[in-house]
This record gives structure tokens, sequence and C-alpha cells, in this order.
């Protein structure tokens, strides 16, 4: 990889965590300017929360078996060494707080194959925000509204199932709403984390792929109008999708030094244009695998209209 | 002695009562603004205000919708399920521009936001440019409740563009409305209606709590404040302090929204009002509607009478005869009654091979599965209409016969009633002694089936029409009055008799179109009014509409239809060989850019 090349994926990932904890494109509140009427708010029951003390991409050739021939999958992993150092900034400084809230678990800590467990991205509640104690054990967290369906469901709820302390989820598809990024969504992951004994902790990892069609919309003004899929293909050296998720072939995506020029599908059909990473026909992902560990949390609340 | 006079004045009274109805002769003094709008017949002719020819063009009578936009979003997409939302059931692309993900999609009948995000709204928006302007009103029927934090708005905007992502929840906003009605979920479990203006709430309605359809309107008035309507009452008006401006901005409708329980059954949007202007009539863009089929098929010689009718779901079928050719001309054991499937506003196609009923002599793939039973010849001249939800047919030959049947539609096409009950010829020397046909048909809201029909009792004699009434569509019975309808004096263009009637029934008037035979079997349409359907008077200015004006030899068996305020004619006449169908709009020929998904039909 050159320097330049690397300066450019550094930035994005820079951009990327900042981008967490930014709401300056956040929707519009309800009503606008002078409203006067909102909608009622929901009434959400929130369970047993762990937040993120550390994120960490496992380095390439590490990680979690996606596809079954028991070689780890990692694409991502490459640029790991880049990554970490900042998503250990964004969680220490509060502008990454990732919560994991394991629902239907009343008989905690006994098994239990019958849980949900849901993704939130949070705001410190604390006024003003004080990220020392976001992963003390005591952090106390707000999410955001539109983290919910308009029926006042979480949008990233999944079945899980815990045995042992060991809790494992494995949806098809699992998308997390990043504000001021987008929608991330990942496809056939294998999450896997062990809880401490008194469940204020846990340990584990994650492996999935990313799609696509969700890292070509990866996108903000903070990415200087770029998307990740762009500064992926553009910027690295053999950038194309390592999951067959379709069972055509792997795919391929053509850049063209900014952008997205074309796409070249496992059968070798080409699909033109900077849309193509969303056609149908373009169903790979990238693969990549984390490492996390986790401590208890509280979610106290939402927040309406950021 | 007095008495004598008094019978002559008596006697004179009734006879000019006689010809009010059958000549219009005193359109002399209800003529201005005022007098068209004091509930009064100040002229004595039986026509009260805007009834009345004399008013039609006045302003108080000018109230006819000019519309630029009528979307019931149902036609092709009724029957999907919004739950497993039809990719392929979009908003018409020539009408809106779509936006956003997931796309809005129609189905049950309305346009759903289908998306469950509480981000970005999606919607449409509307390509015709609206000027802001006094007269211009936005209505749309809301249906459904929305969910707790899912909302339905609709509005105008100044954006000529609006876009969405393939992320649907992406943060950006859409739809940026300057005036709108919002929807949203209250407390109560129910919805309130929200005014805004300006990026403002302005209003607030009451809650509703019932998922009926529910009308909201927005309406710039003639002080250009904008005033918020629900079901035909103001629950809001914007500031005074802060009209339109002068020089009103151009903008766009839009619909814009999240959630999938509430949806929008249809939106119209209005640029204020003409007036009405029955002897306006144009060819429309695509003048011939129907020509004869492909050669081999039962209707390859002549498609003639045509007959407009509305589908459940919405959207217009047409019923029409059809022959094939004999020795230069129709042949009656090659005729039949088929049904052209609306594609598309006043586009038709005949799907089937075989007509509704016909002639036990064609021969198509599937048989006839309804042929003329023996004692019917020839129903082939249609009156579509609707009882209790069932589509049912008044039919009659096209040149004339012996009654007037009422067929019920199905698997098999099958006659109603017995005898005695169809409308049938008259006795010996009645008007309609000789034979019978062509009727139009009307459903009032008390249920009674109000048929005109043309009978003459002789075979050279005028055609005259007349009126029979029914509960059930089935039993009819002639009104005393027949001929509720005569020939004009010899020489009119009707002189030689009116046949083929076409009647609407709006605003508390009925109104008639018809074919009128003049000198030398000279043929045009004639237009006439009643209050009650007996009584008519003739519109002094008829007939409304000639063969030369629009370029046709002939013009025969109109039927009407009335869509979105604007009325649509379709007639029959001659081509080279046999005859095709045609269409014409009335008024200002711009009106047919509208669309025309529903609507009041007449024949």
């Amino acid at each position: 990889m050159t320097a330049r090349r690397r300066r450019r994926a550094l930035a994005v990932w820079l951009l990327l965590a900042a981008a967490c904890g930014s709401d300056d494109d956040a929707a519009q509140p309800d009503g606008g300017p002078g409203a006067s009427f909102s909608p009622p708010e929901c009434q959400v029951e929130f369970g047993h929360t762990l937040i993120f003390k550390t994120v960490t991409l496992l380095p390439q050739g590490e990680g979690v078996d996606i596809t079954g021939d028991d070689v780890p999958d990692n694409l991502l992993g490459r640029i790991a060494p880049l990554a970490n150092p900042t998503i250990v900034q964004v969680i220490a400084n509060g502008t990454g707080v990732f919560l994991l809230d394991f629902t239907g678990w009343e008989d905690a800590p006994a098994d239990d194959d019958d849980m949900e467990v849901t993704f939130y991205l949070g705001a410190d509640s604390d006024i003003p925000p004080d990220p020392s104690d976001n992963t003390s054990g005591h952090g106390d967290f707000l999410v955001v509204d539109r983290q919910f369906d308009v029926d006042c469901n979480p949008l990233t709820r999944v079945p899980t199932s815990v045995a042992g302390r060991v809790a494992r989820a494995t949806p098809a598809v699992w998308r997390f709403l990043i504000e001021g990024v987008g929608t991330l969504s990942f496809e056939r992951i294998q999450l896997e984390v062990e809880f401490t004994p008194d469940l204020t902790g846990f340990s584990g990892q994650f492996g999935t792929g990313w799609g696509m069609c969700s890292l070509a919309h990866t996108e903000g003004p903070l990415f200087a109008g770029a998307t990740l899929l762009e500064r992926l293909v553009n910027d690295f050296e053999e950038p194309d999708p390592d999951l067959d998720f379709d069972g055509d072939g792997l795919e391929h995506v053509v850049g063209d030094g900014e952008g997205i020029a074309s796409c070249i599908d496992g059968d070798g059909t080409v699909i033109e244009g900077p849309d193509c990473p969303c056609d149908p026909r373009m169903g790979d992902a990238y693969s990549v695998s984390v490492a996390v560990e986790g401590a208890a949390a509280t979610i106290s609340g939402i927040i309406y209209g950021q | 002695m007095r008495r004598p006079v008094l019978v002559a004045v008596a006697a004179t009274l009734a006879t000019s009562c006689t010809l009010l109805t059958d000549f219009d002769t005193s359109s002399l003094g209800e003529d201005s603004d005022a007098l068209c709008s004091d509930e009064v017949d100040n002229d004595g002719n039986g026509l009260t205000d805007c009834s009345d020819f004399g008013c039609l063009a006045q302003p108080s009578c000018c109230v006819i919708p000019r519309v630029a936009i009528d979307d019931d979003f149902s036609p092709a997409c009724a029957d999907a399920i919004c739950s497993e939302a039809d990719p392929a059931c979009v908003p018409d692309p020539t009408v809106w521009q779509s936006w956003g993900t997931p796309d809005p999609v129609l189905c049950q009948g309305r346009l759903s936001p289908n998306k469950i995000e509480q981000c970005y709204d999606v919607g449409v928006l509307g390509l015709t440019p609206l000027t802001f302007e006094p007269g211009l009103v936005v209505a749309a029927t809301l249906v459904g409740i929305p969910e707790p934090r899912a909302r339905i708005e609709v509005g105008l905007t100044l954006q000529d563009e609006i876009r969405g992502s393939f992320d649907p929840c992406e943060s950006l906003t859409t739809a940026e409305p300057v005036l709108s009605i919002r929807q949203l979920a209250d407390e109560g479990g129910g919805y309130r209606l929200v005014a805004r203006f300006d990026g403002s709430d302005v209003g607030l309605s009451d809650p509703f709590t019932e998922p009926s359809p529910r009308q909201i309107e927005l309406a710039i008035a003639d002080d250009r404040r904008v005033h918020y309507l629900v079901d035909g009452i103001e629950f809001a008006a914007s500031p005074a302090e802060q009209p339109l401006p002068q020089s009103g901005p151009v903008g766009r409708v839009v619909a814009a929204g999240r959630g999938t329980a509430a949806g929008i059954d249809r939106i119209t949007v209005t640029v204020g009002t003409d007036c009405d202007t029955p002897a306006l009539w144009s060819p429309a863009e695509s003048f011939m509607v129907m020509e004869p089929g492909i050669a081999g098929r039962w209707d390859d010689y002549s498609v003639f009478a045509p007959a407009l009718t509305e589908r459940d779901e919405g959207g217009i079928d047409l019923y029409y005869g059809g022959c094939r050719e004999k020795e230069g001309s129709c042949d009656p054991l090659a005729a039949g009654l088929g049904l052209a499937a609306g594609v598309g506003p006043f586009e038709f196609t005949a799907g089937e091979d075989c007509p509704l009923v016909g002639a036990a002599s064609i021969v198509c793939d599937d048989g006839i599965k309804s042929p003329f039973a023996d004692q019917f010849d020839n129903l082939i001249d249609a009156a579509p209409f609707r009882m209790d939800g069932e589509m049912m047919i008044l039919a009659s030959q096209e040149n004339g016969g012996d009654q007037i049947v009422t067929l019920r539609l199905g698997d098999r096409v099958t006659a109603l009633g017995e005898l005695e009950d169809r409308i049938r010829t008259g006795n010996s020397g009645a008007w309609d002694a000789h034979e019978v046909c062509c009727p139009a048909v009307t459903v009032g809201d008390d249920g009674v089936v109000r048929a005109w029909y043309a009978g003459r009792n002789g075979a050279n004699a005028p055609w005259r029409i007349g009126l029979a009434q029914s509960n059930d569509g089935i039993r009819f019975e002639k009104d005393p009055n027949n001929p509720v309808l005569r020939e004009g004096s010899a020489g009119a263009f009707d002189g030689d008799g009116l046949t083929a009637p076409a009647v609407l029934f709006e605003r508390g008037l009925y109104r008639m179109w018809y074919e009128a035979r003049g000198f030398f079997g000279a043929t045009s349409i004639g237009y006439a009014v009643s209050t009650d359907g007996v009584h008519w008077h003739k519109y002094p200015d008829n007939p409304v509409l000639l063969p030369d004006d629009i370029g046709l030899s002939a013009v025969r068996a109109p039927s009407l239809a009335l869509i979105g305020g604007h009325l649509q004619m379709v007639l029959s006449a001659e081509v080279d060989a046999g005859s095709a169908i045609y269409r014409l709009v009335n008024g200002d020929p711009d009106a047919d850019a509208a669309p025309a998904p529903r609507g009041m039909l007449g024949r």
C-alpha cells in the first residue's frame, strides 16, 4: 500500500468514527420551527444493557469463520492497524457509544433460547457529557428515536440465545443506524460473547459480511462527498469483496480513481454506473471480524428529534 | 261572463307549459350573477339559477373545478396487499416523481409510504407546476390511523425535484412543504391533523379515532390566505398578517410520509373553476379510441354504440356493439356486445376474442358463452349500471326491437325479469308502439333506476325519448308523461327525431346528450336538461356538436363521463367501411391532460 493510500484509508476511518457521534446532519425535529404538536413518544422497555468498552478489528488471517471452511474471514482486517486507534479514541471520548441490550432474559443468568438482542447507538445522558464513566459499569445513556420503527419497535433487534453465559446470535441481516453515516448493513453475522459471572461485562467476537450496497451508501458530509466503498475501491489494492454470498462467483468493483465506474457480477455480467453496487445482482460482501469487550450500562430513555 | 275567458287563459297556460318542455324560449330573465344565485326561477321557465342556460356563464355558476391532478392511486393495484407490496405497483410516473427507500407503493387502493423507519419521508412530487394563486386547492383523502411515530403530509412545495437515498435511514430532509396538512398520531390512539404554513404549525384539528376515509383540503382563498379543511370544515387558516405574495410562486403538490398503517386514497389538485360549456367539444388528443377488430374477429367490420362504465376498483371500461360485414353493412347474424378493458385513461383493449353476448354463428376460440337467446336478437346496445354492487346491463337492439332487457353479467350473461317487467313496445297507437331501443340509465341515491330510451310508433316515424323507472333494475314502469322529449320542428337539427340518449345527474340536474336526426338523416348531438328527468329543456344553441365540427361524417350514440368535473364523450361514427368509436373533451382541451381514474358515467 502506498503512503498516499494509507493516508486516505486512515482518513476514511477518522471520518467514519467522527461521524458516529455527530448530530450535525440529524433529522429535523417533528414539527420544525414553531411546532406545537408532536406525536406520542415511544414507550420502550430496555433489558440487560452493556456498552462496548473495546472494539478491535482483528488482523487479517484472524477472526470468525463465516464461510464454514475453517478459515477465518476478515478481509477488512487489513486496515486494522489504521482503524483500531481511531476506534479506541471515539469510544474513549464518548462520540462512539455502542450498546447491546438483551431483552427477554427474565431468569438471567440461566440459559435461555428465546431472547432478543438489540444494538443501539447511545448518547451520554450526562449534562454536559462526561465520557469518563461511560465504560465504568455505571454509564447511563439515551438512545436516538430513529433507531425505532414507526411502531416503536427497535430496528436492530434480532433473536439470540444464551447457554452457559455465552450469547450467540446469527441474524441473516443486521442493520445498524449510525447518525451522520447512515445504515450499516451486515449480513450473516456470527456474534458470540461470553458474559462475566456477574453479568456486568462480556467479551467475544463477531464476524460478518459488510454488504456492498451498504458500503456504497455509508456516506455523509464528513466523508467529503465520498462513500466508504469508493474509498475502499479506489484506495486499496485487491479491493474486491471476498464473500460470495449469492453463489455466482466473486464480484468485482471497478473504480475510476474517485468513484465507482462499474461492477462485474460473479457470472461476468458488467453493470455500469455508480449505482451498480446496489444492483440486486451484486450480492457479495466484505468480511470483517471484530473482538469486543463490554461493561454494564443503563439506557434511561429516548432522545427525540436528534 | 268571465268564466270562458278564464278557461281560455288556463288553456293557453297549459299549452305554453307543454311548449316549455320542448323548447326553452325564455332564458332572457335569468342572466346576471345576482339573478343566477337568488334561488328564484326569475324567468319562470322551470329552471332555477345555475340550472338555467342563461346562467351558464355567470361567475356564481362557474364552479366546475379545473383539475390539474386527479389520481386515486387504485386502478392497477387495488388488490395488492400493503404488507406484501408489489414493487410493480408504483405511482404513475407521468404524474408523479417518487423518491425514497423503500419506494412508496400503491396497495389496497391507496398510496402508502410503506416505510417502517422513523427516518426521512418518502413520497411523491407532482410533475405539474402550480402557481400559488387564489383558487388553488389541494385535496386528499386520508385513510387509516398512523402508527405512533408515523406521519402523512400533503401540501405544496417549492421544490421541483426531491431526492431520497438507497439508505432508508440516511440523515437527510426530503420533502419541504411550505403549505401542508400533516397527519400525526396522538396519545389517544387516533390522530390529529396539523395545519402548517411556512414551516410552522398554525392549527390543529380535533382528534379522529376512526380509520375511515377523511377528506383534507388546503385552499388558497381570494384574500391570499391558506385555509385548511377536513371533511369540508375549516380547522385552521394561515395568519391574516401573512398573505401569500401577489405574484404567486410556482410549486408542486407533494405527498410524503412514513409508516404503513395510513395512506392516501386520492389526491386532487384544482386550479380555479370553469363554466359549464355544453356546446364546446373538441377531439381528444387520441381521437379514435376504438377501431374495428383485426380481420377475422367478430367485430372486424364495425364497432359502435359505446357505453362507458366504471370498474369497482376504479378505471373505466367500454361496452360496445360490434359486427362482421355482410354486403356492405353489419351482418345482423354476426353481431355481438363486447367489453373493452380500460388500460389507461380512455385507452381500451378489446381483449376477448368472443363477445359477451352475440350471435350463435360467431366463431371464436372459446365459443360463444352467451349466445342470443331465441327470443332476443342482437342485444348489442348496452347501458351498464350497478345495483347493490352488481353490474347489470340494460340492452336493446341497436336499431330498435320489441323490448329492452336487463342482463346480469357473470360467467354467463343472463336475462332477468319476465316479459311484462321489461320496457316493451307500447300498445297500438302509442308513441313507442313500433320499437324501442338505446337506453340510458342513472341510479339515484334513492335507489331508483331511471331509464331513458328511444321509441317510435312506425318504421318511418321519428324517434322520441321516454322514461321508465324501476326499483330493482328489472321491473320497469313507463312514465305517464312519455315521451318526455320529442323531435324538433320540421327543418330543425332534430326535426326527424332523437335517439340514443346519454344522461348524467349532476348538482341536482339531469343532463342529456342525444343523437339528433335532421333533414335527410343528418346527425348531430343535442343537449337538454331537466330537474326531474321528466320535463326537459333543450339547449337553445343546439346542436352542441355537428359532424363537420370534428371532421366526421356522422355522430351517433354518445356516452358521457364526468371526470374530475370535466365532461368527456365517446361516440360512434362511420369510417371508410363500418364505424369506429371516438372521444371528445369538453371545454378547455387542456383538460384532456388530467388523468381520469374515476368519475360519473352516463349512458
